[in-house]
């Protein structure tokens, strides 16, 4: 699914995020990229997304080395991808069943269609009738349940998440992260960046750490550690 | 399917939601759209007018005061014969008061007088109305006999089709100055509108949109700024005919009746439509190159914070 292959990536005022940074990341695989603030996480996402590009080394999404992808084709892999934000980014002007939409609409899904997913991805995240809401009205944890149901209304093949939990409560984290892992159990692919060690303490899933832009520990496996790096 | 259509109207929706900004560039676009139309109906009555003088153009000849009747007509047959010449009317001087006298109220005036103080008039109408063949003519006609003299209304008319012309080509340069700077207005609009909405678009771009997808929204915006201000321009200009109307209707009516006054018809409105449609499209296009520019799908990261 992702390849990372001695990736670098450089910001324009010439600070080195990423250093050879090299993981794989299966299908249906969930991961957990951890480390301390700065170290990296969110630049490593951001070239998933291309909304960077690596200075050296390839990226691959799906056998796509992403790094060639050519600024028109851009739109292509980010369909394909669900992106979950720390700010849950949803459009104040517009209401719940709006939010959602967005990526459907973009994609052009037939309206009939467009009700009966959103309706579903709603009630996934236990948000059913509030389709007319708006955001400001809702509460935090509400909101970025609304963020997780537009990251996967479209049935991405990757899930991403940037601090999903980082402005909640420990309770509501949990059950934030019981929903990655129910997106996770019918198979999609995910990655979540985060330091919240309520997430991390509560689950045995894989765990990717940065520091400093490097990678010092990719264990495929890491059940029963704990969860400083 | 999200449709063409729905997100047109969605669009409008955008207006109707802040009226406000939206009613400022519109009326900008009808009153600069309307003005200008005003002029050209106007100016399209006038000139139609003009025709009709121009059509009813004749010589008229006065004759020498010892001219009799007799003579005034036998004159008249030989102009008529004249291939120059399609027709000829004989007016004697007993006629030309009572004509006078009939559009007038200066009979009194005339009666002191004691004596009719017109001549004979022979109206020709030439057959070619260009202004060298009527030239000609006329200057013919002063040579003949009994002729006192010969005048036509033509060289006031070409002066005033001259004026037109000068007028008109000001007016376009002023139209298209007007029109250039409307387009600014929508493009400024659309591009006040795009950074009202650059996280929309930020998001929009990360969630997989296209450019044109993008694009889109704002172009409809555009054109409804265009037919808004094209509809208000409609009015500007129907509204200001109504006083404008009945004036021009009754001052044409003391000189000839059975004239009346052309708002422009449909012809106009539809294009008067099509013009601010023009416009607000054109804008909406220029906003969005401008902007856009800086709106770049690849460095849009959701942002560090
Ligand atoms: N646009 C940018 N230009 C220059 N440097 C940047 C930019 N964005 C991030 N950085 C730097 O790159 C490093 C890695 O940033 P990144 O956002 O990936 O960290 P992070 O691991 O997500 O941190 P946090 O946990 O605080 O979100 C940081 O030192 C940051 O200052
Ligand atoms: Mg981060």
């Amino acid at each position: 699914m992702i390849s990372f292959n001695s990736v670098s990536m450089r910001y324009d005022d010439g600070f080195e995020a990423l250093k050879s940074v090299s993981f794989d990341l299966a299908e249906g695989e969930m991961a957990f990229l951890t480390g301390h603030s700065g170290a990296g996480k969110s630049t490593l996402l951001k070239l998933l997304t291309i909304s960077e590009r690596p200075a050296s080394g390839e990226v691959l999404f799906n056998g796509l080395n992403l790094a060639r992808v050519s600024e028109k084709n851009i739109y292509k892999v980010r369909r394909d991808i669900g992106v979950v934000y720390q700010n849950h980014r949803l459009l104040s002007a517009k209401n719940v069943f709006e939010n959602v939409a967005l990526p459907l609409r973009i994609i052009g899904t037939d309206y009939r269609e467009v009700v009966k997913r959103v309706r579903a991805a709603l009630s996934k995240v236990g948000l059913s009738g509030s389709e007319k809401k708006f955001p400001n009205s809702l509460s935090s944890g509400e909101q970025q349940r609304v963020g997780i149901a537009r990251a996967v209304v479209s049935k991405p093949s990757l899930l991403l998440a940037d601090e999903p939990t980082g402005n909640l409560d420990p309770d509501l984290s949990r059950d934030i992260l019981k929903l990655f892992e129910d997106f996770n159990q019918v198979g999609v692919s995910s990655l979540i960046a985060t330091h919240d060690i309520n997430l991390l303490d509560k689950n045995n899933k894989r765990r990717l750490t940065l520091s400093h832009g490097v990678l010092i520990d990719k264990s495929a496996n890491i059940e029963g550690q704990s969860a400083s790096p | 399917m999200f449709s063409h259509g729905r997100e047109l109207t969605s669009a409008l929706h955008e207006i109707i939601r802040k009226p406000l900004s939206s009613f400022v560039t519109i009326s900008l676009i009808g009153i600069s759209i309307g003005l200008p139309s005003i002029f050209v109906i106007l100016g399209e009555n006038f000139l139609s007018r003009l025709d009709r003088i121009d059509q009813s153009a004749k010589i008229n000849i006065f004759l020498d005061e010892s001219v009799l009747v007799a003579e005034g007509l036998a004159l008249s047959k030989e102009i008529q014969s004249q291939p120059e010449v399609s027709m000829v009317r004989f007016i004697s001087s007993e006629e030309a008061i009572k004509e006078f006298q009939k559009q007038t109220d200066l009979s009194e005036i005339l009666f002191t007088l004691g004596q009719n103080p017109l001549p004979h008039v022979i109206e020709v109408v030439p057959v070619s109305f260009d202004s060298i063949d009527v030239a000609i003519l006329v200057s013919s006609l002063k040579d003949r006999d009994g002729v006192e003299s010969a005048a036509t209304n033509l060289k006031w008319l070409e002066r005033l089709y001259g004026v037109f012309s000068i007028i008109k080509s000001i007016s376009i340069v002023f139209v298209v100055t007007f029109f250039i700077g409307l387009i600014l207005v929508v493009a400024h609009t659309i591009g006040v509108a795009i950074q009202n909405k650059a996280d929309e678009i930020e998001l929009m771009f990360l969630l997989g949109a296209t450019k044109s997808f993008i694009r889109r929204p704002f172009i409809y915006l555009g054109f409804w700024h265009g037919l808004g201000g094209g509809l208000f321009a409609n009015i500007i200009t129907q509204v200001s005919f109504f006083p404008l109307a009945a004036g021009v209707e009754s001052l044409a009516q003391s000189y000839q009746s059975g004239f009346s006054f052309d708002r422009g018809g449909s012809e106009m409105f539809f294009l008067i439509l099509l013009i601010g449609v023009f416009l607000g499209t054109t804008g909406a296009f220029l906003g969005l190159s401008k902007k856009m520019g800086e709106i770049n799908p690849t460095r849009r990261g959701y942002s560090y914070k």
